[in-house]
């Protein structure tokens, strides 16, 4: 396990350092002087050399990247160009946000997709059935921002149940979280809806369940124990894979709800021309990403022990067909 | 010549900006009559004192460093950290600040001011005559390390140096003579720093940990979040009511609203008007409002006179006068401020120093610019973007103005840019059509907002152009000392600027609002958007 | 050949025609694509309904008038006619969303294929990149193309074709290496038939079913994407009337007159629920095992 762990770390590597690449081309398209946005527009053209010269920013494209990667290895994410600080330092602070933001996102996806998928899955052509469906498809189908808008008018203001927005000071309790966290979470609920209904669906036809049944096992005993645990396995995959739905959707959420976390960042510092910064955001992301997929692709494995022992015999019989 | 007052100092008259008076405010419907005296009251009667304010500000400021960053929400932080030498009052006069008495002498070219003694900056150390003269040579770019100076470098025109009489007195001196020169020395852009620990440091690090003698200190900052102050206790005017004020970056409008009512943010600066009836429909909170100085116009990539070429449409007179004829002024006042804000005809805002009122030019005739549309050679319009930010009162104006456009058969979109693109493509660039001009004057003389943006190679010579008839006004005009003499230099400048050249279209001016919560008192919207937090109390 | 070709031809088409039978059983299905055809009409012929010129054409007199006989959905901020904004609203979405998925299925669906049908080196070079690209949630790629392209209605256009192309890719290809195998094609193969022409003709009709499920799911997340984008001033600026963007600037406005973004917002809401019910529909008509 190990081995498969270090191997698809090593997979990583290229993955982020061609995003650093195709980020990196990107911004350095973008319009905007890096050194007048240091320094204002009233500098002077000799302060602006002196900029461009300290930054090197007259080198070639792929002098910069290079110099920017060996940077990189050394723990150096660059000086942001608005803030003059440190990236990793603005980063830091913003980190844990954005974390907490996609683990609550993903726990809820989780609290309220699976069983709202069972019971649709159980209760099949039923009127909760439909009912399930139908919310699985406005939530997949409803534009969040524009969700968030009206839960804001009925929830924060009309209501007074829940803050609009991160408080500047003081505690953040867990009723700031409850708006975000349910806008991130809102389209992947759905279609974990619908895959944990049709993973049941399937499970529950199949002979396993039948021969569980023929035993004499109580419903509930074959629908919690030998349907779910084989449902549940694809479920897994789909956290991982739409993670990164997830994460994209984190950014449109926290500009929405003023959350101070690494997406937020991302979009000022694209907004301002940022660079280095956007970059160190973008990175933190797809390694994030990454990450969050190798994690889910150990456990699937760490769970479904099958599926080793599988891999191992298509690979015998890829052997023997090549023979 | 002895211009010096020696007034008896007040919690209220001496520090910040400038005090205004209570004619310019409206009175806020929820708040307890006002008087100044309750300022030095401890905390508000009954209920838990309260000794924090969460103030929204709707975009963050790039630097806190006294004079780095021009603009309203810049000028609201300046305005709490730091002091200038002298403060002006709403008549004009002036009244002492760090100063405490000046004079000027009969060139008009050396001002000696007499310092106080016992300011003290946040970190203890008190400010001596060495501080004043590095602070004024920092913003006039006179330092061998920071030649471009500060954005408060125009507001030093004719700057020569500054001469150390001793600890607690300095003279100024200047090259030539120049009019505004007291108004510009009360601008809250000129604040003092401290020599020693900028030096100490340098500037980027000292941006980090901004040190000034005002009423605030500040603690910390989290970029894009909040900016966090604390009392300066030592303050030479006395200590403020409010312990600790946040500043909290709300960038979107509509939710910092919904946390002013919710009671998460106790004030917010630049509300949009149209929030004007929710906020005075709310008995919690309390609605201020004030005309303002600050101006928004229609302008024209002109290329007059200038190496770089103007625009391919509006280097022809003709066409730019055609877009003046066609825009609707009442329309966009209605549009951009719900009503609240005024047409304007000058560049020059009315309550300055060098205004005559001007006439309207250009009074709508869609006739006349389809004529002069035809007369320059497209009678059917043509294809243009209106360049823009974000920012209501760019925005608001741009797509008003893009409908008015459409009615002379010019198909106008809009293109909005992100702030440091515009600033580029206005400033240096030029490579723009025709966009949108905005500029708030803290200096209430003609002289501030026309040499930024008219004379040849200004700093925000937004038109591009150089017309050396218009340099030679602007200079005489700017050493002119009678008043008379002056407006009537003033008005020909204006009449150049608008009837001859076309370069810009005046259009509105703004008011300042805010909103804040109703048991806040002694608030004051003043024209220049510098919240004076010291004088509020809970 | 030929007779075998024909032959294939044949199957395709009852094959589609069955497809067309199980989609028409799926009610929802109809609906959806019923819904989406109305829209699409509403795109199509708003020149008709509503003048461009009273999409954009401001009268301040007439602000913020409720939804009436005069005026079907209320007018905004700045006096025009909110009606006609919505409607020429769906000929912008929709041709973005529309244009961005056609373009980005053209060029996936290339790409795809060269990597699925020459395998080895072309086909992991190409995978790697693609990898690459999808490690980028494909809102984060479209906000940092348009920075550096600036807003507007065809650096959207591009923007999102590119961060949906990956998808297709790996749509196209996986089908590819599933049917390459097939006798067929290797019969085909083995007979000297040209590589272009065997994609062209063989592989081509097989990948198409899966293809337009992904492609109207897509379509249905790029409509969103694209909103999203407008709302938070990425996107298409004003006055062109996207209807994010309406909901952009009607949101200051939204608490004392709810319709200006009350119907933008459904407008978003239906024709994404009209591509997801079609989707649906195709795959469950596509895939047989699901259909009980």
């Amino acid at each position: 396990m190990l081995k498969y762990i270090g191997k698809r770390l090593l997979i990583m590597i290229p993955i982020i350092l061609g995003i650093t690449l195709i980020v990196f081309a990107i911004l350095n398209y973008t319009p905007g002087d890096p050194a007048k946005l240091l320094l204002g527009f009233n500098a002077t053209e000799e302060s602006l050399e002196a900029v461009r010269a300290e930054w090197r920013l007259d080198d070639p494209f792929l002098v910069r990247y290079v110099r920017y990667l060996g940077d990189i290895l050394h723990g150096d994410f660059g000086t942001s160009w608005r803030y003059g600080t440190a990236v990793t330092q603005e980063l830091s602070t913003r980190v844990p946000n954005t974390l907490k933001l996609a683990a609550m996102s993903v726990l809820v996806m989780l609290i309220l997709g699976i069983p709202m998928g069972i019971i649709s899955a159980v209760k099949q052509y039923s009127i909760l059935d439909n009912l399930m469906l139908f919310i699985a498809l406005l939530l997949t189908s409803i534009p969040t921002f524009w969700l968030a808008l009206m839960m804001m008018l009925k929830f924060s203001l009309e209501l007074g149940w829940l803050p609009a927005s991160m408080p500047a000071t003081g505690v953040v309790t867990w009723k700031h979280w409850v708006l975000p966290v349910f806008m991130c979470a809102a389209n992947l609920t759905a279609s974990l809806v619908r895959t944990t209904r049709s993973n049941m669906l399937e499970v529950i036809r199949s002979d396993c369940i039948r021969t569980a049944r023929a035993k004499g096992a109580t419903e509930f005993r074959v629908i919690a124990y030998h349907a779910l645990r084989n449902a549940l396995m694809p479920v897994v995959t789909l956290v991982g894979i739409n993670f990164n739905v997830l994460m994209g959707g984190a950014v449109i959420t926290e500009q929405v709800f003023s959350v101070s976390g690494v997406g937020n960042l991302l979009i000022t510092s694209v907004r301002t021309k940022d660079a280095p910064m956007a970059m160190g955001c973008i990175i933190f992301i797809a390694t994030t990403i990454g990450l969050v997929n190798l994690a889910v692709d150990v456990l699937y494995v760490y769970i479904n022990p099958r599926l080793k022992s599988q891999y191992v015999k298509m690979k015998k019989r890829r052997e023997a067909k090549a023979a | 010549m002895l211009l010096a007052a020696l007034m008896a100092f007040s919690l209220t008259g001496c520090g910040g900006g400038g005090a205004t008076t209570a004619g310019e405010t409206t009175a806020p419907a929820g708040t307890a009559g006002a008087g100044s005296t309750e300022a030095a009251a401890p905390a508000s009667s009954g209920g838990e004192a309260k000794d924090s304010l969460v103030f929204g500000i709707p975009q963050e400021p790039k630097y806190l460093t006294a004079g780095r960053s021009n603009g309203q929400i810049p000028n609201i932080l300046q305005t709490q950290l730091y002091n200038n030498l002298i403060a002006i009052n709403s008549d004009g006069t002036f009244s002492p600040e760090l100063a405490t008495e000046w004079e000027v002498s009969a060139d008009n070219l050396t001002y000696t001011f007499k310092l106080r003694d016992d300011v003290v900056f946040h970190n203890g150390e008190k400010m001596t005559a060495e501080d004043v003269a590095f602070s004024l040579d920092y913003h006039a770019g006179k330092l061998a390390e920071y030649p471009g100076g500060t954005q408060a470098k125009s507001f030093l025109a004719y700057y020569d140096k500054t001469e150390i009489i001793d600890d607690h007195t300095i003279a100024i001196h200047y090259t030539d003579v120049y009019g505004p020169t007291m108004s510009c020395l009360s601008d809250m852009i000129l604040g003092i720093l401290p020599k020693k620990a900028f030096e100490a440091v340098g500037q980027d690090e000292f941006e980090n940990h901004p040190i000034g003698t005002g009423p605030y200190k500040f603690v910390s900052k989290e970029a894009g979040v909040s900016i966090t102050l604390e009392s300066n206790e030592d303050y030479f005017g006395g200590a403020p009511a409010i312990k600790n004020v946040v500043f909290s970056i709300r960038d979107d409008t509509d939710s910092a609203v919904i946390a002013l009512e919710t009671g998460e943010l106790d004030f917010l600066t630049n509300i949009a008007t149209s929030y004007k009836s929710t906020v005075e429909g709310d008995s919690n909170l309390a609605w201020y409002e004030t005309d303002s100085p600050g101006q928004a116009w229609v302008m024209f990539n002109t290329g007059i006179g200038t190496d770089v070429p103007g625009s391919k449409y509006f280097s022809d007179v003709r066409l730019r006068q055609a877009v003046a004829y066609a825009v609707n002024k009442d329309d966009v006042v209605i549009a951009a401020t719900d009503g609240l804000g005024k047409v304007i005809n000058s560049p020059i805002p009315d309550s300055f120093a060098g205004y005559s009122q001007a006439p309207d030019y250009y009074t709508r005739d869609l006739e006349k610019a389809k004529a002069l549309l035809a007369e320059a050679g497209y009678p059917n319009g043509f294809d243009v973007q209106v360049r823009t930010i974000t920012t209501p009162t760019y925005y608001k104006l741009a797509e008003t103005l893009i409908g008015q456009l459409q009615e002379i058969g010019i198909n106008a979109t809009l293109e909005v840019l992100e702030t440091g693109a515009y600033w580029a493509s206005v400033m240096s660039d030029y490579d723009y059509d025709i966009a949108i001009g905005n500029y708030t004057a803290t200096t209430p003389d003609a002289d501030i907002p026309l040499m930024q943006h008219y004379y040849t190679g200004a700093y925000l010579n937004y038109t591009n152009h150089s017309i050396p008839e218009l340099d030679q006004l602007l200079d005489q005009a700017r050493g002119e000392t009678d008043s008379t003499k002056r407006e009537e230099l003033y008005s020909q400048i204006v009449q150049i600027i608008l009837e001859k050249e076309c370069l810009v279209v005046p259009v509105y001016s703004f008011v300042v609002t805010g909103a804040g919560s109703a048991a806040l008192k002694n608030v004051k919207a003043s024209p220049y958007v510098d919240w004076k937090i010291y004088e509020w109390s809970w | 050949m030929k007779e075998k070709a024909s032959k294939n031809k044949y199957k395709k088409r009852s094959q589609i025609y069955s497809v067309w039978l199980r989609f028409r059983r799926n009610k929802m299905a109809v609906a959806g694509l019923i819904l989406l055809c109305i829209l699409l009409i509403l795109a199509v012929c708003a020149p008709f309904i509503a003048d461009y010129e009273q999409v954009i054409k401001q009268d301040l007199t007439q602000r913020f008038i409720k939804p009436g006989a005069e005026h079907w959905f209320g007018t905004d901020a700045y006096g025009r006619d909110m009606f006609a904004r919505v409607v020429w609203g769906a000929r912008y979405s929709l041709s973005i969303g529309i244009g961005a998925i056609l373009i980005s299925l053209t060029i996936g669906s290339v790409i795809g294929s060269i990597a699925g049908f020459y395998g080895g080196k072309i086909d992991s070079v190409i995978m790697r990149i693609i990898d690459v690209i999808m490690a980028i949630p494909g809102t984060l790629m479209a906000i940092t193309i348009v920075a550096a392209l600036g807003a507007g209605t065809t650096k959207l256009l591009i923007a999102m074709s590119i961060s949906q192309i990956p998808t297709f890719s790996r749509v196209v290809r996986s089908i590819i290496m599933g049917i390459r195998e097939e006798e067929y094609v290797e019969a085909a193969r083995s007979y000297g038939s040209r590589d272009r022409r065997l994609i062209m003709k063989q592989i081509w009709p097989n990948s198409l079913g899966p293809l337009i499920v992904q492609a109207s799911l897509s379509m249905a997340q790029a409509v969103l994407t694209i909103s999203s984008l407008s709302f938070i001033g990425l996107g298409i600026p004003a006055p062109t009337p996207e209807w994010g963007t309406i909901l952009s600037e009607n949101k200051t406005n939204m608490r004392l007159y709810p319709y200006l973004c009350t119907i933008p917002g459904i407008a978003i809401l239906l024709s994404v629920i009209a591509m997801n019910l079609i989707g649906d529909g195709l795959r469950d008509a596509l895939d047989p095992k699901l259909k009980n």
